[in-house]
Protein backbone atom coordinates (compact mmCIF):
# COMPACT_ATOMS: atom_id res chain seq x y z
CA UNK A 1 0.00 0.00 0.00
CA UNK A 2 3.02 2.60 0.78
CA UNK A 3 5.19 1.19 -1.70
CA UNK A 4 7.16 4.51 -3.09
CA UNK A 5 6.97 5.49 -6.38
CA UNK A 6 8.91 7.65 -8.28
CA UNK A 7 5.78 10.08 -9.62
CA UNK A 8 3.80 10.28 -6.56
CA UNK A 9 2.14 13.33 -5.37
CA UNK A 10 3.00 12.81 -1.86
CA UNK A 11 5.44 10.68 0.00
CA UNK A 12 6.00 10.75 3.48
CA UNK A 13 8.51 8.03 4.52
CA UNK A 14 9.38 7.45 8.84
CA UNK A 15 7.28 9.83 10.20
CA UNK A 16 7.47 10.71 13.56
CA UNK A 17 5.89 13.63 16.20
CA UNK A 18 6.04 13.34 20.01
CA UNK A 19 4.46 15.30 22.19
CA UNK A 20 5.68 16.37 25.75
CA UNK A 21 2.93 16.15 28.38
CA UNK A 22 3.68 16.32 32.12
CA UNK A 23 7.17 15.05 31.90
CA UNK A 24 5.24 12.01 29.51
CA UNK A 25 6.72 11.65 26.05
CA UNK A 26 3.98 10.83 24.28
CA UNK A 27 4.81 8.98 20.61
CA UNK A 28 1.82 10.15 17.89
CA UNK A 29 2.91 9.14 15.05
CA UNK A 30 5.90 6.61 14.85
CA UNK A 31 7.26 6.14 11.35
CA UNK A 32 4.91 6.33 9.18
CA UNK A 33 5.10 5.84 5.78
CA UNK A 34 2.47 7.15 3.02
CA UNK A 35 2.52 7.72 -0.52
CA UNK A 36 -0.23 9.24 -2.62
CA UNK A 37 -0.14 9.36 -6.77
CA UNK A 38 -1.45 12.41 -8.50
CA UNK A 39 -5.26 12.06 -8.87
CA UNK A 40 -5.63 9.91 -5.93
CA UNK A 41 -8.16 10.63 -3.27
CA UNK A 42 -7.26 8.62 0.14
CA UNK A 43 -9.35 8.31 2.99
CA UNK A 44 -7.55 8.66 6.72
CA UNK A 45 -9.54 6.87 8.93
CA UNK A 46 -8.83 6.30 12.73
CA UNK A 47 -10.47 6.64 16.00
CA UNK A 48 -10.21 10.47 17.67
CA UNK A 49 -6.65 11.13 19.24
CA UNK A 50 -4.59 8.65 16.59
CA UNK A 51 -2.79 11.53 15.51
CA UNK A 52 -5.28 12.33 11.99
CA UNK A 53 -4.77 15.77 11.97
CA UNK A 54 -1.40 15.75 13.31
CA UNK A 55 -0.66 14.00 10.31
CA UNK A 56 -2.46 16.43 8.13
CA UNK A 57 -0.74 19.50 9.92
CA UNK A 58 3.01 17.80 8.95
CA UNK A 59 1.90 17.51 5.88
CA UNK A 60 0.05 20.47 5.47
CA UNK A 61 3.30 21.65 6.57
CA UNK A 62 1.87 24.03 9.34
CA UNK A 63 3.89 23.00 12.46
CA UNK A 64 7.52 21.99 12.95
CA UNK A 65 8.83 19.41 15.34
CA UNK A 66 8.67 16.28 12.81
CA UNK A 67 11.30 13.91 12.05
CA UNK A 68 11.32 11.84 8.40
CA UNK A 69 10.75 12.92 4.89
CA UNK A 70 7.67 14.72 3.56
CA UNK A 71 7.75 14.81 -0.36
CA UNK A 72 5.34 17.41 -2.22
CA UNK A 73 5.15 16.72 -6.12
CA UNK A 74 8.29 15.80 -5.99
CA UNK A 75 9.91 18.39 -3.45
CA UNK A 76 11.49 17.79 -0.17
CA UNK A 77 9.79 19.81 2.22
CA UNK A 78 10.63 18.65 5.97
CA UNK A 79 13.74 20.43 5.75
CA UNK A 80 12.02 24.18 4.56
CA UNK A 81 12.19 27.41 6.55
CA UNK A 82 8.57 28.66 7.45
CA UNK A 83 9.26 31.36 4.70
CA UNK A 84 9.92 28.40 2.28
CA UNK A 85 6.93 26.48 3.83
CA UNK A 86 4.38 29.82 3.54
CA UNK A 87 5.18 29.12 -0.58
CA UNK A 88 4.27 25.47 -0.67
CA UNK A 89 1.25 26.04 1.07
CA UNK A 90 0.47 29.05 -0.81
CA UNK A 91 1.43 27.25 -4.40
CA UNK A 92 0.11 23.48 -3.61
CA UNK A 93 -1.64 22.88 -0.91
CA UNK A 94 -5.87 23.26 -0.09
CA UNK A 95 -6.78 22.91 3.17
CA UNK A 96 -10.58 22.30 4.21
CA UNK A 97 -11.63 21.69 7.85
CA UNK A 98 -14.11 20.27 9.91
CA UNK A 99 -15.89 23.72 10.02
CA UNK A 100 -15.63 25.92 7.59
CA UNK A 101 -13.68 28.76 8.85
CA UNK A 102 -14.58 31.61 6.54
CA UNK A 103 -13.94 34.65 6.55
CA UNK A 104 -17.07 36.44 8.10
CA UNK A 105 -16.69 40.09 7.22
CA UNK A 106 -16.47 38.87 3.74
CA UNK A 107 -19.03 37.45 1.16
CA UNK A 108 -18.82 33.87 -0.65
CA UNK A 109 -17.44 35.60 -3.94
CA UNK A 110 -14.41 37.44 -1.15
CA UNK A 111 -13.61 34.22 0.36
CA UNK A 112 -13.20 32.09 -3.02
CA UNK A 113 -10.68 35.28 -4.43
CA UNK A 114 -9.09 35.69 -1.67
CA UNK A 115 -6.56 32.70 -1.43
CA UNK A 116 -5.93 33.71 -5.47
CA UNK A 117 -4.79 37.57 -4.42
CA UNK A 118 -2.39 35.66 -2.06
CA UNK A 119 -1.11 33.74 -4.94
CA UNK A 120 -1.07 36.93 -6.99
CA UNK A 121 -3.58 36.29 -9.66
CA UNK A 122 -5.20 39.33 -10.74
CA UNK A 123 -8.53 40.23 -9.31
CA UNK A 124 -10.56 39.66 -12.53
CA UNK A 125 -9.41 36.72 -13.46
CA UNK A 126 -9.81 35.72 -9.48
CA UNK A 127 -13.33 36.58 -9.63
CA UNK A 128 -14.04 34.76 -12.74
CA UNK A 129 -12.62 31.59 -11.33
CA UNK A 130 -14.52 32.06 -7.92
CA UNK A 131 -17.75 32.59 -9.70
CA UNK A 132 -17.12 29.57 -11.69
CA UNK A 133 -16.21 27.17 -8.94
CA UNK A 134 -19.27 28.63 -6.90
CA UNK A 135 -21.82 27.86 -9.82
CA UNK A 136 -20.60 24.44 -10.40
CA UNK A 137 -21.29 23.94 -6.73
CA UNK A 138 -25.01 25.73 -7.15
CA UNK A 139 -24.18 28.74 -5.26
CA UNK A 140 -24.62 31.41 -8.30
CA UNK A 141 -27.23 33.02 -6.54
CA UNK A 142 -25.26 32.99 -2.79
CA UNK A 143 -21.69 34.83 -4.14
CA UNK A 144 -22.49 38.06 -2.73
CA UNK A 145 -23.56 36.41 1.19
CA UNK A 146 -21.59 36.61 3.80
CA UNK A 147 -21.34 33.29 5.83
CA UNK A 148 -23.73 34.01 8.51
CA UNK A 149 -25.93 34.06 6.19
CA UNK A 150 -25.34 30.98 4.52
CA UNK A 151 -26.24 27.54 5.44
CA UNK A 152 -24.21 24.65 7.27
CA UNK A 153 -24.09 22.92 3.59
CA UNK A 154 -23.75 26.11 2.05
CA UNK A 155 -20.58 27.22 4.33
CA UNK A 156 -18.70 23.66 3.47
CA UNK A 157 -18.90 24.56 -0.25
CA UNK A 158 -17.96 27.73 -0.25
CA UNK A 159 -14.67 26.07 1.88
CA UNK A 160 -14.14 23.51 -0.89
CA UNK A 161 -14.71 26.12 -3.52
CA UNK A 162 -12.00 28.30 -1.73
CA UNK A 163 -9.86 25.19 -0.96
CA UNK A 164 -9.62 24.22 -4.87
CA UNK A 165 -9.52 28.20 -5.89
CA UNK A 166 -5.89 27.79 -7.01
CA UNK A 167 -5.77 24.41 -8.04
CA UNK A 168 -4.09 23.03 -5.86
CA UNK A 169 -1.90 20.09 -6.45
CA UNK A 170 -2.51 18.27 -3.05
CA UNK A 171 -5.79 19.03 -1.04
CA UNK A 172 -5.75 18.42 2.95
CA UNK A 173 -9.24 17.66 4.34
CA UNK A 174 -10.07 17.11 7.91
CA UNK A 175 -13.57 15.37 8.38
CA UNK A 176 -14.97 17.98 5.80
CA UNK A 177 -18.82 16.69 6.49
CA UNK A 178 -18.16 15.72 10.12
CA UNK A 179 -20.43 18.86 10.78
CA UNK A 180 -22.91 18.24 8.68
CA UNK A 181 -25.90 16.19 9.43
CA UNK A 182 -25.64 12.92 6.74
CA UNK A 183 -27.98 14.00 3.56
CA UNK A 184 -26.00 17.72 3.46
CA UNK A 185 -22.88 15.48 3.80
CA UNK A 186 -23.33 12.99 0.92
CA UNK A 187 -24.06 16.36 -1.33
CA UNK A 188 -21.50 18.08 -0.25
CA UNK A 189 -19.05 15.60 -0.57
CA UNK A 190 -20.11 14.47 -4.01
CA UNK A 191 -19.40 17.51 -5.11
CA UNK A 192 -15.92 17.69 -3.09
CA UNK A 193 -15.15 14.21 -5.35
CA UNK A 194 -16.29 15.67 -8.63
CA UNK A 195 -14.37 18.71 -7.99
CA UNK A 196 -11.13 17.45 -6.75
CA UNK A 197 -11.33 14.36 -9.74
CA UNK A 198 -12.07 17.43 -12.12
CA UNK A 199 -9.04 19.16 -11.27
CA UNK A 200 -6.97 16.02 -11.13
CA UNK A 201 -5.89 17.04 -7.68
CA UNK A 202 -4.76 14.56 -4.82
CA UNK A 203 -6.68 14.56 -1.80
CA UNK A 204 -5.90 13.17 2.02
CA UNK A 205 -8.93 13.20 3.36
CA UNK A 206 -9.27 12.74 7.14
CA UNK A 207 -12.91 11.31 8.27
CA UNK A 208 -14.82 9.01 10.79
CA UNK A 209 -17.28 8.16 8.33
CA UNK A 210 -16.61 4.16 6.47
CA UNK A 211 -19.51 5.22 3.55
CA UNK A 212 -17.50 8.37 2.72
CA UNK A 213 -14.28 6.21 2.98
CA UNK A 214 -15.78 3.95 0.24
CA UNK A 215 -16.13 6.50 -2.07
CA UNK A 216 -12.54 7.31 -2.07
CA UNK A 217 -9.24 5.69 -4.33
CA UNK A 218 -8.47 4.07 -1.33
CA UNK A 219 -8.25 4.06 2.73
CA UNK A 220 -5.53 3.76 5.17
CA UNK A 221 -6.03 3.46 9.19
CA UNK A 222 -3.73 5.39 11.48
CA UNK A 223 -3.54 2.93 14.60
CA UNK A 224 -0.67 3.43 16.98
CA UNK A 225 1.32 6.03 14.99
CA UNK A 226 1.39 4.43 11.89
CA UNK A 227 -0.82 3.60 8.79
CA UNK A 228 -1.95 0.01 8.32
CA UNK B 1 17.66 109.15 26.82
CA UNK B 2 17.39 108.58 23.19
CA UNK B 3 14.30 106.19 21.20
CA UNK B 4 15.01 104.02 18.93
CA UNK B 5 12.09 102.73 16.95
CA UNK B 6 12.44 99.70 14.32
CA UNK B 7 9.41 98.08 12.03
CA UNK B 8 11.21 94.88 12.51
CA UNK B 9 10.83 94.43 16.41
CA UNK B 10 11.93 90.78 16.47
CA UNK B 11 15.37 91.59 14.65
CA UNK B 12 16.02 94.44 18.13
CA UNK B 13 19.26 92.66 19.16
CA UNK B 14 21.23 91.98 15.95
CA UNK B 15 19.77 95.48 14.82
CA UNK B 16 21.56 97.47 18.27
CA UNK B 17 24.51 95.69 17.83
CA UNK B 18 26.75 97.95 15.86
CA UNK B 19 25.27 100.67 17.91
CA UNK B 20 26.07 99.19 20.92
CA UNK B 21 29.77 98.39 20.07
CA UNK B 22 30.43 102.17 19.28
CA UNK B 23 28.80 102.74 22.32
CA UNK B 24 30.33 100.65 24.87
CA UNK B 25 31.33 102.11 28.18
CA UNK B 26 29.59 105.32 27.37
CA UNK B 27 25.98 104.63 27.18
CA UNK B 28 23.19 101.55 28.43
CA UNK B 29 21.25 100.45 25.44
CA UNK B 30 18.27 98.65 26.63
CA UNK B 31 15.84 96.90 24.17
CA UNK B 32 12.01 96.42 24.44
CA UNK B 33 12.67 92.78 25.04
CA UNK B 34 14.84 93.25 28.09
CA UNK B 35 12.20 96.10 29.56
CA UNK B 36 9.91 93.04 29.73
CA UNK B 37 12.38 89.95 30.80
CA UNK B 38 10.05 88.90 33.53
CA UNK B 39 6.71 88.82 31.10
CA UNK B 40 9.25 86.90 28.49
CA UNK B 41 10.34 84.40 31.07
CA UNK B 42 6.94 83.66 32.08
CA UNK B 43 6.04 83.11 28.54
CA UNK B 44 8.82 80.90 27.69
CA UNK B 45 7.73 78.80 30.90
CA UNK B 46 3.85 78.75 29.72
CA UNK B 47 5.28 77.66 26.15
CA UNK B 48 7.05 74.90 27.57
CA UNK B 49 4.20 73.71 29.78
CA UNK B 50 2.41 73.84 26.46
CA UNK B 51 4.90 71.46 24.50
CA UNK B 52 4.94 69.35 28.00
CA UNK B 53 1.03 68.79 27.56
CA UNK B 54 0.21 68.22 24.05
CA UNK B 55 3.11 65.76 23.93
CA UNK B 56 1.39 63.62 26.68
CA UNK B 57 -2.21 63.91 24.34
CA UNK B 58 0.04 62.42 21.18
CA UNK B 59 1.29 60.03 23.71
CA UNK B 60 -2.61 59.13 24.86
CA UNK B 61 -3.37 59.16 20.84
CA UNK B 62 -0.19 56.94 20.11
CA UNK B 63 -1.54 54.58 22.95
CA UNK B 64 -5.00 54.27 21.39
CA UNK B 65 -4.12 53.25 18.35
CA UNK B 66 -1.71 50.89 19.77
CA UNK B 67 -4.72 49.43 22.02
CA UNK B 68 -7.26 49.64 18.96
CA UNK B 69 -4.48 47.40 16.83
CA UNK B 70 -4.13 45.04 19.78
CA UNK B 71 -7.34 44.45 20.01
CA UNK B 72 -7.91 43.95 16.41
CA UNK B 73 -5.25 41.52 16.29
CA UNK B 74 -7.28 39.85 19.38
CA UNK B 75 -10.85 39.75 17.43
CA UNK B 76 -8.90 38.22 14.44
CA UNK B 77 -6.77 35.98 15.63
CA UNK B 78 -8.26 33.41 13.55
CA UNK B 79 -9.13 34.91 10.54
CA UNK B 80 -5.14 35.63 10.23
CA UNK B 81 -4.53 31.36 11.18
CA UNK B 82 -6.62 30.76 7.86
CA UNK B 83 -4.79 33.67 5.58
CA UNK B 84 -1.87 32.16 6.81
CA UNK B 85 -2.44 28.38 5.78
CA UNK B 86 -3.64 30.08 2.36
CA UNK B 87 0.09 30.46 2.30
CA UNK B 88 -0.14 33.97 3.04
CA UNK B 89 3.53 35.20 4.22
CA UNK B 90 4.51 36.71 7.94
CA UNK B 91 5.79 39.87 5.90
CA UNK B 92 2.19 40.25 4.47
CA UNK B 93 0.14 40.14 8.13
CA UNK B 94 2.62 42.69 9.05
CA UNK B 95 1.80 44.95 6.20
CA UNK B 96 -1.61 44.80 6.57
CA UNK B 97 -1.52 45.84 10.54
CA UNK B 98 0.90 48.29 9.86
CA UNK B 99 -1.37 50.31 7.01
CA UNK B 100 -4.65 50.02 9.32
CA UNK B 101 -2.31 51.55 12.29
CA UNK B 102 -0.69 54.09 9.73
CA UNK B 103 -4.10 54.78 8.01
CA UNK B 104 -6.16 55.83 11.06
CA UNK B 105 -2.61 58.13 12.06
CA UNK B 106 -2.90 59.74 8.80
CA UNK B 107 -6.37 60.12 8.93
CA UNK B 108 -6.23 61.35 12.92
CA UNK B 109 -3.13 63.95 11.24
CA UNK B 110 -4.87 65.50 8.38
CA UNK B 111 -7.85 65.77 10.80
CA UNK B 112 -5.78 67.73 13.14
CA UNK B 113 -4.39 69.91 10.64
CA UNK B 114 -7.87 71.16 9.19
CA UNK B 115 -8.95 71.56 13.02
CA UNK B 116 -6.06 73.34 13.77
CA UNK B 117 -5.91 75.43 10.88
CA UNK B 118 -10.05 76.39 11.43
CA UNK B 119 -9.03 76.97 14.86
CA UNK B 120 -6.61 79.31 13.90
CA UNK B 121 -9.10 80.95 11.85
CA UNK B 122 -11.67 81.47 14.12
CA UNK B 123 -9.30 81.99 17.07
CA UNK B 124 -10.27 85.52 18.65
CA UNK B 125 -14.08 84.13 17.93
CA UNK B 126 -13.15 80.76 20.50
CA UNK B 127 -11.54 83.42 23.19
CA UNK B 128 -14.37 85.01 22.90
CA UNK B 129 -16.99 82.25 22.95
CA UNK B 130 -15.04 80.12 25.89
CA UNK B 131 -14.57 83.94 27.77
CA UNK B 132 -18.50 84.07 27.33
CA UNK B 133 -19.33 80.43 28.92
CA UNK B 134 -16.68 80.55 31.84
CA UNK B 135 -16.84 84.32 32.90
CA UNK B 136 -13.10 84.47 33.19
CA UNK B 137 -11.04 86.90 30.63
CA UNK B 138 -8.40 84.90 29.12
CA UNK B 139 -6.77 87.60 27.24
CA UNK B 140 -5.83 90.53 29.29
CA UNK B 141 -4.67 93.33 26.82
CA UNK B 142 -3.09 95.34 30.02
CA UNK B 143 -0.85 92.31 30.71
CA UNK B 144 -0.38 90.59 26.72
CA UNK B 145 0.00 94.70 25.39
CA UNK B 146 -1.78 93.14 22.09
CA UNK B 147 -5.74 93.62 21.94
CA UNK B 148 -6.06 90.37 19.88
CA UNK B 149 -4.75 86.47 20.38
CA UNK B 150 -2.00 87.22 17.95
CA UNK B 151 -0.47 83.70 15.73
CA UNK B 152 2.37 83.37 13.79
CA UNK B 153 2.43 79.54 11.40
CA UNK B 154 5.96 78.90 11.26
CA UNK B 155 5.95 75.65 8.32
CA UNK B 156 9.15 73.80 9.34
CA UNK B 157 7.32 73.42 13.09
CA UNK B 158 4.26 72.12 10.73
CA UNK B 159 5.95 69.70 9.07
CA UNK B 160 7.81 68.79 12.00
CA UNK B 161 4.89 67.95 14.12
CA UNK B 162 2.73 66.31 11.18
CA UNK B 163 6.01 64.04 10.49
CA UNK B 164 6.65 63.14 14.35
CA UNK B 165 2.87 62.16 14.44
CA UNK B 166 2.95 59.45 11.30
CA UNK B 167 5.82 58.15 12.81
CA UNK B 168 4.88 57.87 16.19
CA UNK B 169 1.21 55.90 14.83
CA UNK B 170 3.82 53.64 12.43
CA UNK B 171 5.85 52.67 15.64
CA UNK B 172 2.33 51.44 17.71
CA UNK B 173 1.73 49.61 15.34
CA UNK B 174 4.76 47.62 15.41
CA UNK B 175 3.74 45.63 18.43
CA UNK B 176 0.94 44.51 17.18
CA UNK B 177 1.59 44.20 13.43
CA UNK B 178 4.30 41.13 14.30
CA UNK B 179 2.49 39.61 17.03
CA UNK B 180 -0.26 39.31 14.16
CA UNK B 181 2.26 37.55 12.02
CA UNK B 182 3.49 35.57 14.41
CA UNK B 183 0.02 33.38 14.63
CA UNK B 184 0.84 29.72 14.88
CA UNK B 185 -2.25 28.85 13.18
CA UNK B 186 -2.10 25.38 14.34
CA UNK B 187 -2.71 26.29 18.16
CA UNK B 188 -5.88 28.88 17.16
CA UNK B 189 -7.30 26.31 14.48
CA UNK B 190 -7.08 23.23 16.90
CA UNK B 191 -8.86 25.24 20.19
CA UNK B 192 -11.49 26.30 17.87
Amino acid sequence: MNEMRSQDMLKVTGLTRSFEQGGVKIDVLRGLDLAIAPGEIVALLGPSGSGKSTLLQAVGLLEGGFGGSIRIDGEEVSKLDSGQRTVVRRDKLGFIYQFHHLLPDFSALENVVLPQLILGTPQGEAEQRARDLLGRLGLSERVEHKPSKLSGGEQQRVAVARALANRPRLILADEPTGNLDEKTAAGVFDQFLALVRGHNSSALVATHNEALALRMDRAVRLHDGVLT
Amino acid sequence: MIEVDTVDPDRVTEILAPVAAKLTGRAIIVDWKQMNSTLFEALAVERVAMFVVLSIIILVAVFNILSSLIMLVRSKTRDIAILRTMGATRKSMVRIFVTVGVSIGVLGTVAGLMLGAIFLYFRQGVVNFVQFVTGQELWDPSIRMLTELPTKSDPVEIVGITAMAIIFSFLATLYPAFKAANTDPVQVLRYE
